[in-house]
């Protein structure tokens, strides 16, 4: 016989998080793809129509069952006292500060960038830029704050 | 001058021996909430402090202390 696996909001909350940071990344390396897509001959920007085809239905298959979840657990009302005070909400919040700065570093430099650039090159292209590297930026820093180990800690190693 | 947040969490699991998951099931946390603020890297808010003496029955302050480090 199985056990039915038994998960608390808070924890429902961070494994959401943390899909949705995934679903991030990949949104990210999708615009990434989107802009070498420009530079690229026609054949090769082939494959990276491709690769973003797939990488978009990894996005909403990683995201899609968890946010579906999270949104019938919120109009319930379980989550909001768990939401507030989690650990990984509260790095969600930090890596978006984080990456607000970096897209804004980012745009200052590309304005510089595409005045120097010849021959010109199409907006979309700077657009993808400023979208990739804020996403993926996002993304690494919610990884970074959120991936250090911490192993399950007994009540037994507690005393210690 | 700066301040460090101390915590004997650690401790009163072991007294009242709970593992990490148990600890956070009991407050409404996930385990990793939980996890932080013992190895010092989370400040939790005053609700989540408030559970936990609550929960282990004792005063905020006897879990939770300021080391100054002058």
């Amino acid at each position: 016989m199985t056990k039915a696996k038994n998960i608390s909001p808070a924890q429902m909350i961070d494994s959401f998080l943390r899909r949705v940071g995934l679903g991030v990344a990949a949104v990210g390396v999708t615009y990434g793809l989107s802009a070498l897509e420009v530079v690229l001959p026609p054949k090769e920007a082939g494959y990276v129509d491709t690769a973003q085809l797939v990488l978009s239905i990894l996005v909403v298959l990683t995201i899609f069952p968890a946010f579906v979840k999270f949104m019938l657990a919120r109009k319930r009302g379980v989550c909001k006292s768990a939401e507030d005070n989690s650990y990984m909400a509260q790095m969600f919040k930090e890596a978006a500060h984080h990456a607000f700065s970096a897209t804004f570093i980012t745009l200052i430099i590309l304005e510089v960038v595409s005045k120097a650039i010849k021959p010109a090159m199409p907006v979309h292209f700077f657009i993808d830029i400023a979208l990739f590297i804020s996403l993926s930026f996002f993304a690494a820093m919610f990884f970074k704050l959120t991936g250090a180990d911490d192993e399950e800690d007994d009540w037994e190693d507690a005393g210690e | 001058m700066s301040d460090e947040l101390e915590n004997r969490i650690r401790v009163f699991r072991a007294e009242h021996r709970m593992s990490q998951g148990e600890l956070a099931d009991a407050i409404g946390v996930s385990r990793k909430t939980i996890s932080t603020i013992e190895v010092g890297r989370f400040i939790p808010s005053t609700v989540i402090a408030l559970k936990l003496a609550q929960h282990f029955g004792v005063p905020v302050e006897e879990i939770f202390s300021l080391r100054n480090d002058g």
